[in-house]
């Protein structure tokens, strides 16, 4: 941590750092909707408290990005029977040179994953976290955050063999 | 890193070019501020509030629960009738439109409604014998008061189509055939009418010319009917239902927190639907436009059908 650094004011980290976030939670929550408000949500509550979140650039982003993740989940919980339409892939698509880049099937395979297989799947391959960052922003052992990949990868390839034979 | 991850970390990154509005902070900071934290008497006061409100309105929702409206469609061909229930707030709206009509001195004395002979109306009956048995045709409602029967004009057919909109999802399809036709039109489709799960959105093609009978996906555009601020917002998983003749798709969107809202049009969201089935030589119909409260709006003015083969 560098010594004497000038901590971040909570609007200069939203204008740096808030589009990130929101697509962060999208791949998460699969739906634009509650990607936005999952991170206001969450910026909105550490508002309050922005001097007690770490002044450390690596560990404010940290901080602040466990908030996130958890009110995604929080959000994905709250749908209860409502199932939204997963409009992720619709916007990842806008171009003809995208669908050689995104592959469909496995967008639309990780979508089906459970929420905590998929936010762990997200902060592994699109955030590059390690599994102890992943467990630490998932509140979760090591081990468990290990699991929840290892458990998701399988899936995924279950998925994708059975499209592969259909 | 083996090649499904490999896969993964591509598919995930392409996120990286998606073009995402940015939060803007003095909004941000303003929702704070608005939570002012409240004193712990202030916050005991609500709370006491709170719990007598639900006390209260649970007692008139189990009182509402109890007193069950049912609707029998008079055929009156010897086949029996079909009873289906009406909607709690339905019931309620027709109830107070004729209680309306009659203190305005609109409920004139008139013989019994003719029964028995054809089609003969939507008779209404609530088991709270304090609400009157109701018939009601398309120009005209029946009721039963103590004194006998009264006729309320309604040259408009307002009673008719609302109950018609709520009655109708209910009968099954051979039932259907059996209610005279209706102005609009609507079609009777081979395919069962998907049920409501949300608040009701109309759909179009986003390119009909690049629908056929081989497509397996279609992109549609969907939008909130309710005013809104311009905003359509969440849209709900489209429920399809498949028949020989035609697909029916609804478009439901999620309910709104928010209730002051102007009314200029909604933006059109698109979204792109994956069919069980190839469309094959089949319409495609909005199932806003079948039954609900789209039916008799501008959006259903050309029609269910979005597609013909």
């Amino acid at each position: 941590m560098a010594p004497n650094q000038a901590p971040v004011s909570f609007e200069d980290f939203v204008r740096t750092h808030s589009g990130r976030l929101t697509r962060l939670a999208w791949l998460i929550t699969r739906n634009f909707a509650d990607a936005q408000d999952a991170c206001a949500d969450a910026l909105v509550a550490l508002y309050p408290r922005w001097e007690r979140v770490p002044s450390d650039p690596a560990r404010q982003l940290g901080y602040v990005r466990r908030t996130v993740v958890n009110a995604c989940l929080a959000v994905i919980r709250k749908r209860r029977r409502e199932i939204l339409v997963d409009d992720l892939a619709e916007a990842l698509v806008t171009r003809p040179a995208d669908e050689s880049i995104v592959d469909q099937s496995l967008l639309l395979a990780c979508g089906e994953l459970p929420p905590l297989q998929r936010a762990a799947i997200v902060l592994h391959y699109y955030d590059d976290l390690s599994y102890a960052q992943i467990a630490s922003t998932l509140g979760c052992r090591e081990a468990t955050a290990r699991s929840h990949v290892r458990r998701a990868l399988i899936a995924l390839r279950a998925r994708l063999a059975g499209e592969g034979d259909g | 890193m083996d090649e499904l991850e490999q896969r993964l970390r591509t598919t995930l990154h392409a996120a990286d070019s998606m073009a995402v509005p940015e939060l803007d902070p003095s909004t941000l900071v303003a929702r704070a501020s608005a939570k002012r934290p409240r004193s712990r008497l202030w916050s005991w006061l609500v709370a006491v509030v709170a719990a007598v409100a639900l006390a209260v309105s649970g007692a008139v929702a189990v009182s509402t629960a109890r007193a069950g409206v049912t609707v029998t469609v008079q055929f009156g061909d010897g086949s029996s009738d079909p009873v289906v229930g009406l909607d709690g707030q339905v019931a309620t709206d027709l109830f107070a439109m004729v209680e309306d009509r009659r203190a305005a001195g609109e409920a004139v004395p008139s013989d019994a409604p003719a029964a028995g002979q054809g089609f003969s109306g939507f008779r209404v009956v609530a088991s709270d014998a304090a609400k009157p048995e109701v018939v009601v045709l398309p120009d005209v409602v029946y009721v039963r008061q103590t004194s006998g029967w009264h006729r309320i004009a309604d040259a408009s057919g307002t009673y008719y189509a609302r109950l018609w909109d709520v009655v109708v999802p209910q009968l099954s399809e051979s039932d259907r055939d059996r209610l005279p036709a209706t102005n609009p039109a609507i079609p009777r489709t081979s395919a069962a009418i998907p049920p409501q799960v949300g608040v009701t959105g109309v759909w179009e093609l986003a390119d009909p010319s690049r629908v056929s009978p081989a497509s397996t996906s279609l992109k549609l555009k969907v939008t909130r009917m309710e005013c809104a601020s311009g905003h359509t917002g969440r849209i709900l998983e489209p429920v399809v239902s498949y028949g020989a003749s035609d697909i029916v798709i609804r478009t439901d969107v999620a309910q709104r927190r928010s209730t002051a809202d102007t009314c200029q049009s909604n933006d059109w969201v698109t979204v792109t639907l994956a069919l069980a089935e190839p469309v094959g030589d089949r319409q495609l119909i909005d199932a806003a436009c079948l039954a609900g409260d789209a039916v008799r709006t501008s959006f259903c003015a050309a029609g269910a059908a979005r597609w013909r083969p």
